[in-house]
């Protein structure tokens, strides 16, 4: 157990990747939309897609964090399976974080009418429209999904290689399109968006702990498979 | 004596290169090892197999009496210092030292202050800004202050200068001798560090060809110096390790017999005897050059 603290340790002495980094792309995007809200102040509500920032910072935070960390773990006699639940640990440590920060500028956002300038940079109708615990969850589980997709597609880069990177990248593509050219035959593309029109947004979300759950598994078995 | 490490028929392959080849030793508690070889002889393959870093190919392996592979018990006991290992980017000496603190159970914080005061280590430093000798110094720290029952030293001081190693030759042993452990130590500057061990291992080529007490591995062989035809008569019938002519001496190093009546007639017949070190001796039959290399491992 007390090697999962020296891994959580070792994961918190990098503050500038865990919070101030993404800290400064989420709100120096916010600060930028809030000056042009200024600017072109009008009648009409105005939207953005500045949020994204954040979700794909916690993708590439997971990428970036094996190879950063997982050499000097293991080189210092640290369990593969404590390095897996400590980095884990992390990672919802951060998605935790910004759910919450997210989570009170969008309740600060609607209470103020979009900061006066009917700006929707945090608080959105559809993705905000269930209650406050499942707009918490609904942020809770992109995070994380997004931030395990990326340490999974790392623990597989860190078991198989460059080689191996490629091979699954083919195989991601192939899969992909003959997935795309099926759905495309059977002419189901209306009934897939019916579908998901008919989802709201934190029913889509509960979606994604199925897959989250995988990539959990995946990357903890590539990551017991892997050396350095 | 309690075994600390012990490895049966180990090997370990990259497609058809046999990095380690049916490779049988065992280690003792609180002892010091040398493990010694050329480039590429193997030797960090098999420490990184013994803190499982890489998975042998097959064959049995046991460190503190387990498999060491994601085994807490075994791991923890574990400090391995190799010349390539890879810190965190934004990292410097301090984050190092206080995480090591907190994932080496025996780590001395007081320790740890003195040997980064000795070899002059910024805290501050970033570990990307430091120069190869510091960087090799940060590793010595780690290993040192770690006091880990198994502490591993691989290559421990690329680019360290002779204070420094001087420096980390008189703590390794002070330490030890107050905190007995097993250490391994790798290296190519044999000489340096022949004094401080106990018990030596060579690797060649993947294989294991010298397991041996150090002080019976010395007087193994010695080296005679005299006309080259005075010595060429006494080579007749012994087994040579290495011959070196200049000018119309022949220097030849040759291994003892049994009881050891070879060194007196040497002297009778006028030959000079000088003992060969430890450096010679490895080198010699590690070159490829020896003829009979395969007659020491016995």
């Amino acid at each position: 157990m007390n090697r999962i603290t020296g891994v959580l340790k070792l994961h918190s002495r990098d503050k500038w990747s865990w919070i101030y980094i993404p800290a400064i792309v989420l709100f120096s995007s916010f600060v930028v939309n809030l000056i042009v809200s200024f600017l072109f102040m009008n009648q009409e509500d105005m939207y953005t897609g500045g949020l994204t920032s954040i979700v794909i910072y916690l993708f590439v935070a997971g990428i970036i964090v094996v190879g950063k960390t997982f050499p000097f773990a293991i080189g210092m006699s640290i369990r593969r399976i404590d390095y897996f639940i400590g980095s884990a640990i992390i990672g919802m440590i951060s998605s935790a974080f910004f759910t919450s920060l997210i989570f009170l500028f969008a309740q600060l956002e609607k209470q103020t009418n979009g900061w006066g300038t009917r700006l929707h940079f945090f608080h959105f109708p559809y993705v905000n429209d269930g209650t406050l615990l499942e707009q918490f969850i609904l942020y809770m589980i992109l995070f994380l999904n997004m931030f395990f997709l990326g340490f999974l597609i790392a623990s597989y880069s860190r078991r198989f290689g460059r080689k191996g990177m490629f091979i699954g990248a083919m195989a991601f593509l192939l899969i992909g399109s003959i997935a795309v050219f099926l759905v495309h035959h059977f002419e189901a593309w209306g009934s897939i968006f019916s579908w998901f029109a008919s989802q709201t947004a934190v029913q889509i979300a509960y979606w994604l702990v199925p897959f989250t759950l995988l990539y959990l598994l995946g990357s903890y078995r590539m990551l017991r498979r892997a050396v350095i | 004596m309690k075994n600390v490490i012990e490895v049966k028929q180990l090997n370990k392959s990259y497609g058809k290169f046999n990095a380690i080849h049916d490779t049988s030793f065992t280690m003792q508690a609180d002892k010091i090892y040398g493990l010694l070889g050329r480039n590429g002889a193997g030797k960090t393959t098999l420490m990184k197999m013994i803190t499982a870093q890489i998975f042998p190919t097959s064959g049995d392996l046991k460190v503190f009496g387990g498999n060491p592979y994601e085994n807490a018990n075994v791991l923890s006991q574990i400090c391995f210092i190799k010349e390539s290992q890879k810190y965190p980017d934004h990292y410097n000496i301090l984050d190092v030292l206080d995480v090591s603190k907190s994932i080496f159970p025996n780590w001395d914080v007081d320790f740890s202050r003195l040997l980064i005061e000795d070899f002059n280590l910024p805290l501050k430093r970033r570990i990307k800004k430091l120069s190869r000798g510091m960087l090799s110094a940060v590793g010595i720290v780690i290993g040192l202050a770690s006091r880990a029952p198994l502490t591993i030293f691989d290559e421990p001081y690329l680019g360290l200068d002779a204070v420094s190693r001087g420096l980390f030759y008189d703590h390794l042993m002070e330490d030890y001798v107050k905190h007995p452990r097993t250490v391994i130590l790798s290296t190519h500057l044999i000489d340096e560090v022949s004094n401080l061990l106990e018990h030596i291992l060579v690797i060649d080529n993947g294989k294991l060809i010298i397991d041996q007490d150090a002080e019976e591995l010395r007087g193994k062989a010695f080296t005679v110096t005299g006309q080259t035809s005075k010595v060429e008569a006494f080579l007749i019938g012994k087994e040579t390790v290495h011959r070196e002519p200049f000018g119309g001496l022949l220097s030849a190093t040759v291994i003892r017999n049994q009881n050891g009546s070879d060194q007196k007639q040497a002297e009778a017949n006028g030959l000079e005897i000088s003992p060969v070190s430890l450096q010679q001796l490895i080198v010699h039959l590690t070159s490829g050059k020896s003829e009979q290399k395969g007659a020491m491992a016995k």
